[in-house]
């Protein structure tokens, strides 16, 4: 998921590293808080909606959402058109995408521009044993009630076939706006080989936030996680955020008889000024030398409700460790496979997934830093989902997960006595989607996605009990979140 | 140096923007492709609309609009599409999809293709099943407002028959009776057929 690493992380959160020069890009970021109060008042309080939120003051998370009402309102249908509950999409909810945000059928721009507000939260925190320190002032060891993110969209139709999908996102510590999840596209249809052919260029801001299946890690589980904790959680891969939004994307993109996708896209680092600008920490990327490419390629039949895709995808990327040139470059290489079947019934969706990054890093700068211990190293993360939706209203997700890889002392060594990055665990989620054929009343278009997830911890940093020679185990994090999810 | 990307894919976006458009989109079948599938050979739950006749396709739009078609994924996805479809948009999207060359979708089950066809061509009169090449035409090519059949979607082609006999769309006569005289194994059979129908092929 897309977090921003927090300039100040408090004492008592530890991180998981895994590059020394992205040190914080792991990081179970602690930025937003409001006040400690038991869970049931995040549930009441979601209903309070936004309104609550203006009470409670605002501080951000960052994380991708999706289901724009602003979608909507511009195609005439409702969020079930496109996801099963969303950010979850549906082989409509992909071509639309593929077809640049452009199709109308609703109320054309003029008549409603594009826009959307999401409101993450209030959501309810707890960890299975207290934070060792209040994450921030205002907040409590344990059950947290914040609120974790508003964001602006643009979402739809530009001019004729160049829409876009752009999320700025509001941060009340700071009380200035950044970007977030951007992607802008212009596609062209015509015929290849006897079938049709959709043809796109796309800027994005982050490697597969263009990506139309839910397997990639933008639009990837967890859709949602706490933000004052947990103090620790497995490493992540390059593609797993590392890059969110600090990068300039361009490429181009076919989807061919609606089977086939290939995909190439640059990426290059938004110099330091731009960043700041867009309203970015640039301390908290890690810099590419030069154009980092990006691959996707996708076999994706459907056939009549059942949906199936098999893909590959990748990133290689030269990397500057942060304010530390002349040592050199780090050269990080993601492979990643992954697959999905989707059936969708009438009013039963069921989607089965699964996903594995492979990375090799050669730490040349790095080493020479001694911010890693091993010249290279390679790390490992599995995804595997499945989920049932009813009627676009009920949702059941469960899903394990498994990272892996070379123990490094320096990397990880303060997280782990085995200095392991190796963790696994389970995440379940419950979640009650009440508007997704339409609110009642003036807007139909809103959304709202209200649940429970857990999240399970069998392993972190290479242990169960005590991995990290300080006294914490691996069950000590498992996070129970009681969340709300508005869109309008 | 770093914002030329950013520049370069911007003056990319707007060199095509400015572009021309396409003469044919007099109506905004965009607004249909995302779901019928660019050139209208049906996508997931859409079915087909390339080659069908014009007259059919006019009828179902304005059926939509009224809700006298209320099958679910009619109720689901159409009952929307057509909100803002007035009758001049509706010939404009009939006109366009019925000018589009059709493809057979070719997704049903081959060993059943024979009892299919001797179904379509004779009916089951035992069963008071009327023979569908009647009405739909010899390559189920349709005419006016009977619609083609020829190789549209087995997935398609089943549903629809099932919902008629669970009596969804009760309006369409005279289908709703054809329908309920079917059994399963018929409709399956028909389906199958029926997608391997190539428009306007010899048989
Ligand atoms: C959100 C997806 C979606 C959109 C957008 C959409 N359709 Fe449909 N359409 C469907 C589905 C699904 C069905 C099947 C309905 C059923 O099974 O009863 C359908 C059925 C139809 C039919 C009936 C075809 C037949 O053989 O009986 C026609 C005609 C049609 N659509 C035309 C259009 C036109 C014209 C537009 C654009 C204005 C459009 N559709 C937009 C999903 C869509
Ligand atoms: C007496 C004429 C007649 C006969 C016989 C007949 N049909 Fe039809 N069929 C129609 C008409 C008219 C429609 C359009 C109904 C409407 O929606 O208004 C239709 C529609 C259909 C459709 C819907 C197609 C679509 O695009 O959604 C299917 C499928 C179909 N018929 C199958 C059959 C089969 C199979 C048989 C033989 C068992 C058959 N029909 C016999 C007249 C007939």
């Amino acid at each position: 998921m897309l977090e921003l690493a927090s300039a100040e992380a408090p004492a008592g959160v530890a991180c998981g590293l895994d590059e020394a020069d992205s040190s914080e890009r792991k990081c179970a970021v602690i930025e937003s808080v409001v006040a400690s109060r038991p869970a049931l008042i995040a549930i009441a309080a979601a209903a309070l909606g936004a309104l609550a939120i203006v009470g409670l003051g605002i501080l951000i998370k960052p994380q991708p959402a999706s289901a724009l009402p602003s979608f909507a309102m511009q195609t005439g249908q409702p969020c079930a058109a496109c996801h099963t509950a969303f950010p979850e999409l549906t082989p409509f909810g992909r071509l639309f995408k593929l077809s640049g945000y452009t199709a109308g059928g609703g109320l054309t721009n003029t008549q409603a521009p594009p826009l959307a507000l999401m409101i993450q939260g209030p959501q309810f925190e707890h960890f299975q044993k207290n934070l060792d320190a209040p994450p921030t002032p205002s907040t409590s060891t344990n059950d947290n009630v914040v609120l974790s993110q508003l964001s602006l969209f643009y979402g739809g139709q530009i001019y004729d076939n160049l829409g876009a999908f752009i999320q700025g996102t509001y941060d009340g510590v700071g009380n200035s706006w950044s970007i977030d999840n951007t992607d802008i596209r212009y596609t062209r249809t015509m015929k290849a080989f006897g079938s049709d052919l959709i043809v796109g260029v796309d800027v994005n801001n982050n490697p597969t936030v263009q990506d139309v299946w839910n397997t990639t890690p933008a639009w990837g589980l967890p859709y949602i996680s706490a933000a004052t904790g947990p103090a620790f959680t497995p490493p992540g891969t390059m593609l797993e955020g590392g890059f969110a939004g600090g990068v300039a994307g361009a490429g181009v993109y076919a989807w061919w008889n609606n089977m086939v996708y290939a995909e190439l896209t640059g990426y290059r680092t938004l110099s330091s000024s731009t960043q700041q600008a867009l309203g970015l920490d640039p301390t908290s990327f890690p810099s590419i030398d030069g154009i980092a490419p990006y691959w996707r390629v996708a076999f994706a039949p459907t056939i009549g409700e059942h949906s199936f895709m098999i893909g590959a995808f990748g990133m290689y990327a030269t990397e500057v460790p942060y304010a530390s040139p002349g040592f050199g470059v780090d050269r990080i290489l993601d492979i990643g496979f992954d697959a999905q079947y989707q059936f969708i019934h009438g009013k039963h969706a069921f989607e089965a997934k699964v996903s594995n990054i492979y990375e090799t890093d050669q730490y040349n700068a790095s080493y020479a830093l001694q911010t890693t211990s091993n010249p290279t190293d390679n790390l490992d993360s599995f995804r595997a989902s499945v989920d049932y939706v009813y009627d676009n209203t009920y949702s059941l997700t469960a899903s394990y997960f498994d990272v892996s890889g070379s123990a490094d002392a320096n990397l990880y060594g303060p997280n782990s006595i085995a200095n392991s990055p190796n963790g696994n665990g389970f995440l379940f989620d419950v979640a009650y989607l009440p508007f997704s054929h339409g609110m009642p009343g003036p807007f139909p278009w809103a959304n709202a996605r209200i649940g429970v997830s857990y999240t399970k911890y069998l392993t972190l940093y290479g242990g169960t009990a005590n991995f990290d020679g300080a006294g914490h185990n691996a069950s000590d994090n498992n996070t129970f979140l009681a969340y709300s999810w508005l869109m309008f | 140096m770093k914002r030329i990307v950013t520049k370069l894919a911007l003056l990319t976006i707007v060199s095509c923007v400015a572009g021309p458009l396409l003469a044919s989109e007099t109506v905004p079948v965009k607004n249909c492709t995302w779901c019928h599938g660019p050139s209208g050979q049906g996508y997931s739950n859409a079915p087909r609309l390339a080659g069908q006749q014009e007259l059919y396709l006019d009828a179902q739009l304005m059926n939509f609009r009224t809700h006298v078609r209320d099958n679910p994924y009619s109720r689901d996805f159409m009952w929307n599409a057509v909100v803002h479809v007035d009758e001049d948009m509706a010939h404009g999207f009939a006109s366009y999809f019925a000018s589009l060359p059709p493809e057979a979708a070719n997704d049903g089950n081959r060993d059943l293709v024979a009892s299919g066809r001797n179904i379509f061509e004779f009916g089951v009169p035992e069963a008071n099943i009327a023979a569908c090449i009647v009405c739909h035409g010899p390559n189920g090519e349709g005419v006016r407002g009977i619609p083609r059949l020829g190789g549209l979607s087995y997935f398609y082609l089943k549903r629809r028959l099932e919902e008629w006999a669970e009596g969804y769309s009760p309006a369409a006569e005279p289908m709703p009776k054809v329908a309920r005289s079917l059994s399963g194994r018929d409709i399956e059979a028909l389906a199958s057929y029926l997608s391997f129908l190539e428009y306007g092929a010899e048989r």
